[in-house]
C-alpha cells in the first residue's frame, strides 16, 4: 500500500494554493455576471445585486484562459487525507502500458479541434495517473416538480484501443414533463457504450489498414477523438429518436402507448443533456441545451475553463441557424424559439422542429495535473452561480481536510426549502464531492433559483 | 389571396388554409363571432383547422371548460373554481386555474368562461390573471360544418391581446398563433381518433 501510494504521486503535488484570492475578471465577464463576485463562503447570504437576465451570460468555445494567479500565495496548502482507491492503482497500470505504446505517436491534437490551450506534452518521469472521484446532488427548488435527472457511470466501458476505462457522467434538465430526462438518465449511457464499442471496432480496423498500407497519415489521437465524437453524436441521435416514442408513463415503443397518461402528454416535452466522458488524460464533453460543464483548473483565482457553450436562442450562430430553418426568436420572459422554448437545442420537443435540434456540440480537452475538478450542472445552478464562484466553492470543499459546514444557513427571505433532495448513491461516491455538490445546491437555492438544480462534481486530483 | 370572380370578390385571410368557397360558407360565423375592435397596442388573429369528424364530436371536446388539457398542449393541470350558485354547471362567469408545464414563459393562468352556446357551438374565454405576459387576452372558438362531399368540420379560433412592452405585433402574433395552431392540431388528432375507434386507425401524422 505504501508503495502504491507513492507511485500515484505526481510532480507539483506540493504546489501552494491561495483559496481566498479573488478571481481575476475581465470587464466583459464582470458585465455578464448576474451577481457581483463574492468571496467563498457566500452561501450564508443571498446576492444583494439586482438580478439581471440569466440569459445574458453566454459561453462559447474559446482558448483556455488558464493563467497563474496574479497574487501568488505564501500560505501552505491544507493537508489532505484520503483512503487509497483501488481504481487508481488499476488505472496506473493501464496508463503505464498506454504510455509505452503511444511513445512513437504523432503530433498532439490539431489546433482548433478541441477547446482549451494545447498543453506541451511533459516528459514522463512517472506513469501518469488520472484519478476520478465523484458526487452529485439534485434539488427540486421552488414551485417546480423535479424534472432533472443525473447519470453516474464510472467505468462504464473500456476503450477498444487499449482497454482504458471510460467514465460517464451526465446531467439532464427536463422541461414540460420528466419522461425525456428520465429516458436520458436510463438509456443515454447504454446507447453511448454501444456506439463506443462500435466505433472502437472501426478504429481498430482502420488502424490495422493504415499500418498494413504503411500510411504515414494515421494520427492515433485525432482518430480516437473522431471516434468518440461520432459515438456521442450517434448516441444523442438515438436517444432523441426514442424520445419521440416516449410516453409519460415511461414506456418507449411503437405503436404509441395506449395507457391513460398517453392522452395527457404535451407535445413540448424535452430535456437538455450535458455528458462528460473521461478517458485516460482527456475530457470529452457533449452538450445539447443550456446545462453546462466547467473545468476547475489551477489554484484559487484561476479562471475556470468552460467545456460547453449554452445553447440559447439568441446566441448569434444559433439564432442564424434557427432563422435559416424558417423559425424566429422572440423575447418572451427571455429569448425563446417562437416565443416558447428558452433553449435552441434539446432532445425531444418534436413540435418545435426543425428549429430545435438535438445535435450535441462536443469538446475534447487534455487533462493536466493542475486540474481540480469538473462540474456538470443544470441551468438552475448556473443561472445564479457564476463559473468562478462554483469553481472556488468546489475547490475549497475538495482541498480542505476540514470541509466547510455541511449545512450553511441560506439567507434571502427565510430558509431554503430542502424538499425533493435526491442524493444519488453510487459506487465510489466521494464524500467531499458530495459535499461540494450539496453546498453548491444550497447556495443556488439560497439565491432563489426558480428551477430544479442538479450538480455533478468530479474530482480530478489524487488527494491523500 | 384567393379571388372568386363570379358573385363578387371574396378575400380569404392569408394563412388560413381555406378555399374561397369554404370561407364564403363560414363568413356569417366569422362576422358574428370572430371580429374584434382592436385598439392601439393590441393585435388579433384568426386560425382555422379542418377536422374529419362530426361537428358534434368536436364540439364535445371544445366545450370542456373544465378539462382543456384533453386538446391543449402546455397544461399541467386545470381546476375550475367552486361556485356555490352554479354547482357543476359550466356557464359564463366560471373561472378556471390553469397550471402550465415547465419550460414555458408562463406558469399559471386564470381564465373566465365568457360564452358557451351549445346551439351555435360557440365557446369563448378570456384570461383574467396569472403569471404570463398575455394581457387582456380574449378568445373565441367556433365549430362549423362545411357542406360538401364527406364529413368536414372546421374549427375557427380567434383572439385579441395586448402587445407586451418590448415586443412587436408580429412577435406577439407569432407566439400566440404557434400555441393555438399546436392546440388545434392536437384537437384534430383527438377528435379524429375518438370517432374512428370502430374503424382502422388513421395514418400517423
Amino acid at each position: 500500500m505504501v508503495m502504491a501510494s507513492a507511485g500515484v504521486n505526481v510532480p507539483g503535488g506540493d504546489e501552494v494554493r491561495n483559496p481566498t484570492a479573488a478571481s481575476a475578471s475581465t470587464p466583459e465577464c464582470r458585465m455578464r455576471r448576474r451577481h457581483r463576485l463574492e468571496p467563498q463562503g457566500s452561501g450564508d447570504a443571498a446576492a444583494a445585486a439586482a438580478p439581471g437576465p440569466s440569459w445574458v451570460r453566454r459561453l462559447r468555445p474559446a482558448a483556455s484562459r488558464f493563467s497563474p494567479s496574479p497574487s501568488p500565495s505564501l500560505s501552505p496548502s491544507s493537508s489532505q487525507s484520503s483512503a487509497d482507491r483501488p481504481n487508481d492503482e488499476e488505472q496506473e497500470e493501464l496508463d503505464h502500458e498506454v504510455e509505452v505504446e503511444l511513445a512513437p505517436a504523432g503530433p498532439q491534437l490539431e489546433p482548433g479541434e478541441a477547446e482549451g490551450e494545447p498543453e506541451a506534452e511533459a516528459v514522463a518521469v512517472a506513469p501518469q495517473v488520472w484519478p476520478v472521484a465523484f458526487g452529485s446532488l439534485s434539488m427540486a427548488g421552488r414551485m417546480r416538480m423535479m424534472e432533472d435527472a443525473v447519470s453516474l457511470h464510472p467505468d462504464l466501458c473500456t476503450w477498444a484501443a487499449d482497454g482504458s476505462p471510460m467514465h460517464f457522467f451526465g446531467v439532464f434538465d427536463g422541461h414540460g414533463g420528466s419522461h425525456v430526462s428520465a429516458l436520458c438518465r436510463d438509456r443515454m449511457h447504454e446507447v453511448v457504450a454501444e456506439e463506443l464499442a462500435r466505433e472502437g471496432a472501426t478504429f481498430l480496423r482502420r488502424r490495422q489498414e493504415s499500418a498494413a498500407s504503411g500510411s504515414a497519415a494515421w494520427s492515433e489521437r485525432a482518430e480516437e477523438e473522431r471516434a468518440w465524437r461520432a459515438a456521442l453524436q450517434r448516441g444523442f441521435r438515438r436517444v432523441d429518436d426514442m424520445a419521440a416514442l416516449a410516453c409519460a408513463c415511461g414506456r418507449v415503443a411503437r405503436p404509441s402507448c395506449s395507457c391513460p397518461l398517453a392522452g395527457t402528454s404535451s407535445g413540448i416535452v424535452g430535456s437538455t443533456a450535458v455528458v462528460a466522458l473521461l478517458v485516460r488524460g482527456r475530457l470529452v464533453v457533449a452538450n445539447c441545451g443550456d446545462s453546462r460543464a466547467v473545468l476547475c483548473r489551477g489554484p484559487a483565482g484561476t479562471p475556470p475553463v468552460p467545456l460547453s457553450s449554452d445553447h440559447k436562442p439568441n446566441r448569434a450562430d444559433e439564432k442564424a441557424r434557427i432563422e435559416a430553418a424558417g423559425g424566429r426568436v422572440v423575447f418572451n420572459n427571455g429569448h425563446r424559439v417562437r416565443g416558447i422554448l428558452a433553449m435552441s437545442r434539446a432532445l425531444g420537443d418534436r413540435l418545435l422542429r426543425p428549429e430545435v435540434i438535438a445535435e450535441p456540440e462536443i469538446t475534447v480537452t487534455e487533462r493536466t495535473v493542475e486540474d481540480e475538478c469538473l462540474i456538470l450542472a443544470s441551468d438552475g445552478m448556473w443561472d445564479v452561480i457564476s463559473n468562478d464562484i462554483a469553481c472556488n466553492v468546489a475547490r475549497q470543499c475538495l482541498e480542505d481536510g476540514n470541509p466547510p459546514p455541511a449545512d450553511p444557513t441560506a439567507g434571502g427571505g427565510g430558509g431554503a426549502p430542502a424538499a425533493g433532495v435526491v442524493v444519488v448513491a453510487a459506487r465510489e461516491a466521494e464524500p467531499r464531492c458530495l459535499r461540494a455538490a450539496s453546498l453548491l445546491a444550497r447556495l443556488a437555492i439560497g439565491r432563489e433559483t426558480q428551477d430544479n438544480v442538479s450538480i455533478v462534481v468530479v474530482d480530478l486530483k489524487h488527494r491523500d | 389571396m384567393d379571388q372568386q370572380g363570379a358573385g363578387g370578390d371574396v378575400e380569404v385571410p392569408a394563412g388560413l388554409g381555406l378555399t374561397a368557397a369554404e370561407y364564403e360558407q363560414l363568413r356569417p360565423t366569422v362576422d358574428a363571432h370572430h371580429r374584434y375592435a382592436v385598439g392601439e397596442g393590441q393585435c388579433s388573429s384568426l386560425l382555422a383547422q379542418r377536422i374529419h369528424a362530426p361537428p358534434a364530436a368536436v364540439w364535445a371536446i371544445v366545450r370542456r371548460f373544465d378539462c382543456p388539457q384533453v386538446y391543449k398542449h402546455f397544461i399541467r393541470s386545470c381546476a375550475v373554481r367552486p361556485d356555490p350558485d352554479a354547482g357543476d354547471a359550466l356557464r359564463p362567469g366560471r373561472l378556471r386555474e390553469v397550471c402550465v408545464i415547465s419550460g414555458l414563459p408562463a406558469s399559471t393562468s386564470t381564465e373566465r368562461l365568457d360564452h358557451l352556446d351549445d346551439a351555435a357551438r360557440v365557446f369563448g374565454f378570456s384570461i383574467t390573471g396569472g403569471e404570463h405576459r398575455l394581457r387582456n387576452y380574449r378568445s373565441v372558438t367556433t365549430v362549423s360544418e362545411l357542406a360538401g362531399p364527406g364529413i368536414c368540420t372546421v374549427v375557427l379560433e380567434s383572439y385579441a391581446v395586448d402587445v407586451p412592452d418590448g415586443n412587436t405585433e408580429d412577435d406577439t402574433r407569432l407566439f400566440a398563433d404557434t400555441v393555438i395552431r399546436l392546440n388545434l392540431q392536437k384537437l384534430k388528432s383527438v377528435a379524429e381518433a375518438s370517432t374512428s375507434s370502430s374503424a382502422p386507425p388513421p395514418p400517423s401524422e
